[in-house]
């Protein structure tokens, strides 16, 4: 045991406190990401109406139903953020701001890469809707990853699947299908399990948020 | 100084002991990237030979498969020995989160470009665009979690070129892919090999003294 204890002058102690630390930040990391999941709910939510807007509703302007429902959709977003950010005990350990780097990257890519796909006329595309499903599945996959997280690896793994079907399909009404699970179904649910079970899973492990 | 020393129960010496840790956790993030400048070299120099083949060579159709597989091989051959060569005790939790990302990024382009292939989308105008974000979005997501500027730069590249592809012919989107990979990997591969070896000459200079 001596030689453990010692090795490369890092003692027993030292990282028995090192791992309970990364493993509380890992914690952390979950409870923010539920903290934050009412984000995927919201845009479950304008995915759907958009959906609908463009498909139920074509004659009131259903040309504009993305580009609006995208740009409320970002407002709520930020107007959701700032409120929370006002709001007692926010903060944020370094497995929240690397989960926070994750989402904000990918949602800056996203934005890019939707407005200018829209501007190019190139949105009917199926690849450019399955790159969407794979970012989306990217982001949730290396979340999983950093909190060790199989749900939401599950949830990557659905939109992954989601990418790959709409090319293996290559039809209209599977990809209006796909799109709809997706962005409607599987962002509200996950967003939903991710607000109830982390409190839970926290009170149960007796991790202090 | 009480409330600093015991606000919401954490004390001074975990709030130093986590700042201690996080910046320990980039700087082994950002060394373990240096560590692997030369596998952006790899891909870039595949990506150009492949274009080129595809474009000017002799069976085209063999060009991007041929170019994967061997650049695909000698990555995971150099990667295997590297790992042998450092040892296991080499690679931090931090390290291996970077690989994580690099995985999952992996994992999802995979998926991306064989569902492409084998649905025949390979030929749209979105798909150069695709490769460029999916390569941005993951460089810029770790230069964001290692707080690094110049990969930043490199992603903000690949995302101008991803940008550029749309609104450009197909063939001047090619050339913005050729432009990007030439920065973005050869290059910023290159600059990351010149620190790798700065650093580890600095180490033995250390070790010396």
């Amino acid at each position: 045991m001596s030689d453990f204890d010692t090795d490369n002058g890092t003692t027993r102690d030292d990282l028995v406190q090192r791992i309970a630390l990364m493993e509380a930040m890992i914690a952390e990391g979950r409870q923010y990401t539920g903290r934050n999941s009412w984000i995927f709910v919201v845009w479950g939510v304008v995915d759907l109406i958009a959906i609908s807007w463009q498909y139920y509703f074509r004659h009131f302007g259903g040309r504009w139903a993305w580009p609006i429902c995208l740009f409320v959709g970002v407002i709520l977003t930020f107007g959701g953020k700032m409120l929370q950010r006002r709001g007692q005990g926010y903060s944020k350990n370094d497995e929240c701001a690397r989960v926070m780097s994750v989402w904000g990257m990918m949602g800056l890519a996203l934005g890019i890469y939707v407005a200018s796909g829209i501007l190019t006329h190139f949105d009917w595309q199926y690849s450019y809707m399955a790159a969407i499903l794979m970012m989306i599945g990217m982001a949730h996959a290396i979340s999983a990853m950093i909190l060790h997280w199989r749900m939401q690896g599950l949830a990557a793994a659905i939109y992954w699947a989601g990418g790959v079907a709409i090319l293996a399909f290559n039809s209209g009404k599977a990809t209006t299908a796909i799109w709809l699970f997706e962005m409607g179904i599987v962002m509200i649910v996950f967003g939903l399990y991710a607000t109830r079970v982390e409190p839970n899973h926290s009170r149960a492990t007796g991790v202090r948020a | 100084m009480t409330n600093f020393d015991n606000n919401g129960g954490t004390t001074r010496e975990d709030l130093m002991q986590r700042v201690a840790l996080m910046e320990s956790m980039i700087a082994e993030g950002r060394e373990s990237t240096m560590r692997y400048g030369w596998i952006f070299v790899a891909w870039g120099v595949c990506y150009i030979l492949a274009v080129l083949w595809s474009s000017i060579g002799p069976h085209p159709f063999l060009a991007w498969p041929v170019c994967l597989a061997i650049t695909i091989l000698g990555v995971s051959v150099g990667q295997a020995r590297q790992t042998k060569a450092a040892g296991s005790g080499a690679f931090s939790s931090k390290s291996r989160t970077l690989g994580g990302v690099w995985m999952t990024f992996g994992i999802g382009i995979s998926l991306f470009c064989a569902a492409a292939a084998a649905s025949h989308h390979i030929g749209d105008p979105m798909f150069v665009s695709v490769l460029c974000f999916f390569l941005g979005t993951v460089n810029i997501t770790s230069a964001s979690i290692y707080r690094w500027k110049m990969q930043g730069l490199a992603g903000a590249i690949w995302w101008a070129a991803g940008v550029a592809a749309l609104f450009v012919s197909p063939n001047d989107g090619g050339i913005a892919f050729l432009v990007a990979t030439f920065l973005s990997q050869i290059v910023f591969g290159f600059y990351l090999m010149a620190k790798e070896r700065r650093r580890a000459s600095q180490q033995t200079i250390r070790a010396i003294a």
